[in-house]
């Protein structure tokens, strides 16, 4: 196994579980003691020399993945400075003058609705991955979605954090793994359960009764575990009555209760997500979905709309950790299961394409661009895939010092998207 | 089963519940009688009678819930279950979402078409949704030209509606797109129009077919692909069966090929193998909207839309606002932890509207779980020991009632 790209880490076994600080590496929870000790309990056994204090020790790191649900279209997001983009979206390219410029690339510029990234961009905290899709593209979102969740392993193969999951310690209870605003199938079929808010507003008991009544109705005497849909119903319970204790305090952004749906999933979920890895006591991931990004119709108004929500949760994030002091522990990333179209439609849209655009977030990036694009030379009108999506996840899984071989097979890291 | 259990077992799984009263009407009525009944629905009346629907697109939150509390009063208290049980199921299939298409009175209108046609040629359905106002508006049909064809509903079609994937090409995909171009509908028409010169007519290959140049080919085409049946034959299973065994889809493709091509035929047939034990059928998880229904008719209660509305949201199922066009991911995704707190939210709702001396609280109040149990539509008329020593240890009548409603037992069919 080569060995991941950490800060000053030492090669580490496939079960290990690391935590990992500004300041140094911590090597805890092997095999033998997974279910053992809490992880502050675990500071003595620092390995790495590092001079993180005590506090910073039993907080591990974490993984945002906002998930752009319908396909987005990368093109609209970091926009080419090329006139075969233009020429083919006479009515709906993202004006030129209205482009928000990047410094160190005159290649491409951002969409106008995503500028409160620009700060991030300019602190290398932000990279943009170009060309992102498997090599043999499919326009089903179905298909797509089933292929980024399970890294491209098909059939029953659990989602690519699975193994992350089972691996990890017991540290932050039932938000170790959280879902907001959908199902995350990312996290699916580890034997660890994930607390899944379809959707966080009113995320609360109407009565302590309730709550004292469903605990009692998830006792089955036999400590759950069981796979039949009584069983799995009993532990739903047990989990979601934890999940209410813990979310509760958190919810600082819940967004329009009122309204018979989430308008602003993003700056609602990431408001959220902040405040979960801001009191986590482990590692943790929390994935955040929202849309609909499929623009067969009415792109620039959708993505005027939604672009603003994914920026300023994805700023506001990053302002709350800076304040809170979480920022170092955080690492964010965008997915969407295919770009778009090269040529746009006769609604002032564009259907289904291939390759898409990836952001990442956080002090460990390697900001800036990443990653090419050739408008000269489309698979079927689609920008072509350059950059296997597994790349990404290989970043992703080094940073929570997650087992990459176990997940996908092989390391892909052909390019490094992380510092080094 | 046995047929007290079995007439209990239907409701849940092709209904949508009964009272205590209609259960034992049903009961005195027996399986066979019951089951004639459920499947040959008469004197179906609108949910939306005297109801104003508005066409406007910018038609206001309060216009909204009322026309979805429209619907769920009816699911509620429908005389023809089946019907409207179908129909949700549909909603959830040949989905369109109020989130996009915007005007409630379109859709309205694609849900009576469900109602009305549901029951009828399942390929006459899907001919119809082609050209329903709210389709054209939700898959982008209503912008598509012959200049520059919209592929979204031609590849749903395929993928979701008739075939699934696998069983056509990206080529079928443009073709048809280009074929089903000239149909459109105003943001708040409540009617398709056909505009000839909007439309590409020029004959297309697709689908293993020449000469393919509109919506009645199209859907022609797709209907008559061999994955077509099997593709039906296992959604029903799914639903009603909760499983898609080969030897059950196998039946119920035939039933779909004897029978005229008709879903209710196939639900009918499916519910026969269960009850008369031609197959053992799996648990399924009722999803909230159903499941509350369900728990309405059982109480006899209504309470206040407005709570309803947000447990709803929370719960991750509003009618009219499926999430996405593959509609509501079911089954375990109802174990999500904003499903289960919405849930006994909502029980806790109902169990505080139903009256005092109905008989299902009165089964509560009495600690007759049996009963209790019976009343609620458990097919064998008991709680299991660990749901009794919840509902026993409940400090007063209607949490009782709120937690047996959230149970294992009546939120899993």
């Amino acid at each position: 196994m080569s060995e991941p790209r950490l800060p000053s880490g030492p090669a580490f076994s496939r079960r290990s579980f690391l935590v990992v600080t500004a300041g140094g590496l911590v090597a805890l929870a092997l095999p033998g003691c997974a279910s053992g000790g809490s992880p502050s309990s675990s500071a003595d056994t620092a390995v790495g020399g590092g001079s993180g204090t005590a506090a910073d020790v039993g907080r591990a790191r974490a993984l945002i993945v906002v998930e752009l649900d319908g396909g987005n279209d990368g093109l609209s997001a970091v926009v080419p400075a090329d006139g075969r983009y233009r020429d083919a979206r006479p009515t709906i390219a993202v004006p030129e003058k209205d482009v928000v410029a990047l410094t160190g690339t005159t290649e491409v510029g951002l969409h106008p609705a995503l500028a409160p990234l620009v700060p991030l961009w300019d602190a290398g905290r932000l990279s943009a991955v170009r060309g992102v899709g498997f090599p043999d593209p499919d326009r089903s979102h179905f298909v797509s979605m089933d292929r980024w969740w399970k890294a491209d392993r098909g059939g029953a193969a659990p989602g690519w954090l699975a193994d992350w999951l089972d691996s990890a310690p017991d540290g932050s209870g039932p938000l170790t793994a959280t879902s907001v605003n959908g199902s995350a199938p990312q996290l699916a079929g580890s034997g660890r359960a994930v607390t899944t808010l379809i959707d966080p507003a009113g995320f609360d008991f109407r009565s302590p009764a309730l709550a004292d009544g469903l605990r009692a109705l998830a006792d089955d005497g036999t400590g759950g575990g069981g796979d039949d849909l009584v069983s799995m119903a009993r532990a739903a319970m047990a989990r979601s009555v934890d999940a209410v204790a813990d979310v509760q305090g958190l919810v600082t952004a819940a967004g329009n209760e009122d309204d018979l749906q989430q308008t602003s999933p993003f700056t609602a979920g990431l408001a959220l997500a902040a405040e979960i890895v801001a009191a986590a006591t482990g590692p943790t991931v929390v994935v955040v979905s929202g849309g609909s990004f499929d623009t067969h119709s009415g792109q620039v108004a959708t993505h005027q709309r939604l672009y603003a929500d994914v920026a300023a949760g994805i700023a506001g994030y990053f302002t709350r950790a800076e304040s809170g002091g979480f920022a170092e522990r955080s690492l964010l990333m965008t997915t969407s299961e295919f770009g778009r179209r090269v040529a746009e439609n006769g609604s002032g849209g564009t259907d289904h394409g291939a390759a898409s655009t990836t952001f990442l977030a956080g002090p460990a990036v390697a900001g800036g661009l990443h990653g090419a694009i050739d408008l000269g030379d489309l698979l079927d009108g689609d920008v072509r895939p350059t950059m296997d999506p597994r790349t990404i996840y290989t970043a992703a899984l080094d940073w929570l010092g997650a087992d990459v071989e176990a997940a996908l097979g092989r390391r892909y890291d052909e390019v490094a998207l992380l510092q080094s | 089963m046995d047929e007290r259990a079995a007439v209990a077992w239907l409701h849940r799984r092709i209904g949508l519940g009964l009272s205590p009263a209609e259960l034992d009407a049903a009961r005195a009525r027996g399986l066979t009688a019951e089951l004639d009944r459920l499947v040959h629905p008469t004197d179906a009346t609108d949910p939306w009678a005297g109801v104003d629907v508005p066409t406007d697109p910018k038609a206001g939150k309060a216009e909204r819930v009322r026309v979805i509390a429209a619907w769920l009063d009816h699911l509620s208290t429908t005389s023809t279950p089946m019907l409207d049980r179908l129909a949700w199921t549909l909603h959830g299939w040949l989905v369109s979402s109020m989130d996009k298409v915007r005007s409630p009175a379109q859709m309205v209108g694609q849900v009576q078409l469900l109602r009305a046609q549901g029951t009828g040629s399942f390929p006459g359905l899907l001919r119809a949704v082609a050209t329903d106002a709210a389709m054209l508006r939700y898959l982008d049909g209503a912008d598509s030209t012959a200049g520059a064809p919209n592929e979204n509903f031609s590849r749903e079609l395929l993928e979701l509606f008739a075939l699934g994937v696998g069983n056509y090409t990206e080529g079928d995909v443009q073709a048809g797109a280009r074929a089903l171009t000239g149909w459109t509908a105003g943001r708040s028409d409540t009617r398709a129009t056909f505009r000839p010169r909007r439309h590409d007519d020029t004959p297309q290959q697709y689908l293993g077919h020449s000469g393919i140049h509109d919506v009645d080919g199209v859907i022609a085409a797709a209907v008559a692909q061999p994955a077509h049946p099997d593709f039906v034959a296992r959604r029903v299973a799914r639903e009603v069966l909760g499983t898609t065994d080969d030897a059950v889809v196998a039946s119920l493709v035939a039933a779909y090929e004897a029978g005229g091509r008709r879903l209710d035929v196939v639900v009918q047939t499916a519910a026969r193998l269960a009850v008369e034990g031609g197959t053992d059928p799996a648990p399924v998880v009722l999803a909230p909207v159903p499941w509350l229904a369900m728990i309405r008719r059982s109480t006899g209660a209504a309470p206040p839309v407005a709570a309803v509305a947000k447990d709803l949201r929370a719960a991750g199922q509003i009618p009219m606002f499926p999430p996405n066009v593959a509609g509501w991911p079911g089954g375990k995704a109802w174990f999500a932890s904003s499903t289960v707190v919405a849930r006994a939210d909502l029980a806790a709702a109902v169990a505080g509207a139903t009256a005092q001396d109905h008989p299902t609280l009165d089964a509560a109040r009495q600690g007759d779980l049996d009963a209790l149990a019976d009343r609620l539509g458990v097919p064998d008329a008991r709680f299991s020991d660990p749901t009794a020593a919840a509902l026993d240890a409940a400090p007063d009548p209607r949490t009782r009632l709120a937690l047996a409603l959230t149970s294992p037992e009546v939120v899993i069919a």
